[in-house]
């Protein structure tokens, strides 16, 4: 089923400013989040494991109705980037440790699917000499 | 209906996976070994070289240079239990990866073997009264085992320029360091991924070792077999019965049944006590699943001017054991990106400008020794919850580990060094450092990462305040032994693959000696 029908354009739109938050855009040379197309990569990965994809959508709202525990009286994806990004260090710099763990969960959720991309590897200079990729062609997969 | 599969008990050693099997299985065996990792793997080769018929059940899959995962999601997802995320739950929560193949968590460790300290020895004997484990005579089991995996000290053409960074750290500070022994061969190209596997098959896990000498001493071995029950009959073991799982989906397909006279349970400290609670055995005493020690563990980064290339290499190459008296040990960690992104600190802009100068990133693991107790419950539908509450005692070690590795990076010439402290992201001078150790953390403050699981079903010599015996075998079961580091009454200060094969190779001498020798 395409991934579009799974996931309705409002929690896409979540996603979207959630993966940009964490990893901003900055153009081919400097890529981020909707530059490699962040969402959809993550969808897919989502999809693979065992309620991946509903897990997926509880934490996308999840995160859109936090700001409303904190008296910000607005969702997340009301809020203006820098707004947003305010937000988020707020959670950072939290001395309640659940508001920090979710926003570590976040991170890890897009930062595992965007540094796993070959490209973004490059582009950080992880593919060089012997590493995972070198490895994969030298026992023979692609 | 289905069709039964049985094998005869002569018939010759081999590895059968999930998908070969179409039908309800039923075996019989002298002995019947769970889990394939450090533990199991040792007994069922000691068992079946000493002429015993041998069964060896393991629920994940069989994984080598042939099929090796494509990607490093692949790899959580086939190679780690729950894809990498177990997790221990308190305060601060703790990730605690297990592994899930043929191997256990020989196949995704770090390969570290260092003997048990004579000193956790001799406390064993002196607190516990486990006799016949002094250091003398120990030795012979860890040598035996040594020989066995290849142990050896890591070369410099593998160590790496992370892990030389910090030796010279250092040793500029006096500090007593070097390089870590491992089980690794020439093969070993130092391609920094021992945590997901060896694509090369240079890391040494038992399945490329004590997996295939125990197959060819007639060992048979069946892969995606998931035991659920230990069947008891009169307090002495009959069998065992569990699922084949498809290899794919991970779901149940066939039953399967072995009937043994013995079993060796070696899934591992967090799930031996589990399978126990699930067969309602072995907890006359009250102590199963209670004592676990996981060396909480804490990651601590540096940005260099200069290029370090820390993916280059072993990961954990080296050691600083200066600060092991109280209870802090230093070895190398480096992880891949999709691991070091998040656990930098920041988001947004300055984590992705931290993550573009990967390179130039270093970063060293600290361990500590814990005295704090958890335990390991019977949650939903029979699975582990593990609950593990860091006591003040740990939280002064982990500040000062943080604090020593910190002041190794600077003294290496670090820019920045990043901890993984709410209030202190990162440090950046020695007076920072000090201001930690003066501050102190708080439970919340921290987070922490633990690699190395213990104690659970501890072995002692009176049954009131234990689960098995010195030598394994559970107090109120005949026959069935524990076989895996949830035998340790203590945490050991190491890492604990080589002393859960020695003790392994120690019950296996005892079984074939003092139960199985008439037959």
């Amino acid at each position: 089923m395409p991934l579009e029908k799974l996931v309705g354009e409002r929690t896409r739109k979540i996603l979207e400013d959630l993966a940009e938050r964490m990893i901003p855009s900055g153009g081919l040379d400097y890529p981020g989040a909707r530059d490699m197309g962040l969402v959809d990569k993550t969808l897919e990965v989502a999809g693979k494991f065992p309620f991946g994809l509903p897990g997926l959508k509880l934490v996308a709202w999840a995160w859109e109705f936090s700001p409303l525990l904190y008296f910000k009286f607005r969702l997340l994806t009301q809020m203006s980037p820098k707004q947003q990004t305010a937000y988020f260090t707020s959670c950072e710099n939290s001395r309640f440790m659940v508001r920090r763990y979710t926003l570590v969960g976040l991170k890890a959720l897009f930062m595992a699917v965007f540094y796993n991309d070959p490209a973004i590897c490059k582009k950080i200079g992880f593919c060089e000499g012997s590493c995972y990729e070198t490895h994969g062609k030298a026992v023979g997969h692609e | 209906m289905r069709r039964t599969e049985r094998l005869s008990a002569m018939s010759d050693g081999k590895i059968i996976q999930g998908f070969e099997i179409s039908g309800e299985l039923q075996e019989s065996a002298e002995v019947c070994v769970i889990g394939s990792g450090a533990g199991g793997a040792v007994a069922a080769r000691e068992l079946a070289e000493k002429g015993h018929s041998v069964v060896l059940v393991e629920e994940g899959s069989k994984w080598d240079k042939s099929n090796y995962p494509k990607n490093v999601a692949d790899c959580f997802r086939k190679m780690y239990r729950n894809s990498g995320a177990t997790v221990c739950l308190g305060r601060p929560p703790i990730p605690m990866p297990i592994g899930k193949a043929l191997g256990g968590t020989t196949k995704i460790n770090s390969g570290t073997c260092l003997r048990t300290p004579d000193k956790v020895l001799r406390r064993w004997r002196r607190e516990f009264g486990i006799e016949g484990i002094e250091p003398e005579q120990m030795k012979p089991y860890f040598a035996r085992v040594e020989k066995m995996v290849d142990a050896a000290p890591v070369s410099s053409r593998v160590m790496g320029r992370n892990n030389e960074m910090f030796l010279e750290g250092a040793k500029k500070l006096g500090y007593s360091c070097g390089p870590l022994i491992r089980n690794a061969d020439a093969n070993c190209h130092g391609c920094g991924i021992c945590t997901l596997g060896c694509p090369s098959d240079g890391k040494r896990s038992t399945d490329l070792n004590y997996i295939p000498a125990a197959v060819s001493a007639g060992a048979r071995v069946y892969c995606n077999a998931r035991a659920e029950k230990i069947l008891v009959k009169d307090g002495c073991v009959e069998g065992i019965a569990g699922s084949i799982l498809d290899p794919e989906t991970g779901k149940p397909r066939h039953n399967f049944h072995v009937k043994c006279k013995l079993l060796a349970l070696a899934a591992g400290t967090i799930h031996s006590p589990v399978l126990l609670k699930k067969s309602g055995l072995a907890n006359s005493s009250g102590w199963l699943g209670k004592n676990l020690r996981i060396h909480p563990g804490i990651r601590v980064s540096a940005l260099f001017d200069q290029e370090i290339c820390g993916y280059l290499g072993v990961p954990q190459a080296a050691f600083v054991d200066e600060f092991a008296d109280e209870g802090i040990m230093l070895e190398g960690v480096f992880v891949v990106p999709i691991l070091t992104a998040p656990m930098l600190p920041y988001f947004g802009e300055k984590n992705k400008e931290l993550m573009f100068r990967y390179k130039n990133i270093a970063s060293f693991g600290a361990m500590i020794f814990d005295e704090t107790r958890g335990r390991v419950v019977q949650g939903f539908s029979g699975r582990p919850v593990i609950l593990y509450q860091l006591c003040k005692e740990d939280l002064k070690k982990a500040t000062k580990a943080i604090a020593y590795a910190a002041e190794i990076w600077l003294a290496a010439g670090a820019k920045r060094v990043f901890t993984a402290i709410s209030w202190m992201p990162e440090l950046n001078s020695i007076r920072e450092v000090r201001l930690l150790l003066q501050r102190g953390l708080k439970a919340s403050d921290t987070e922490m990462m633990a690699f190395h699981p213990m104690g659970t079903c501890r072995m002692g010599a009176e049954r009131l305040n234990s689960v098995c015996d010195p030598y394994g075998e559970t107090w109120d079961v005949r026959n069935l032994f524990v076989t895996d580091g949830s035998l340790f009454p203590t945490c050991l200060g190491v890492n604990p693959m080589e002393s859960i094969m020695a003790f392994a190779n120690r019950s296996a001498d005892y079984i074939h000696q003092m139960k199985l020798s008439s037959s």
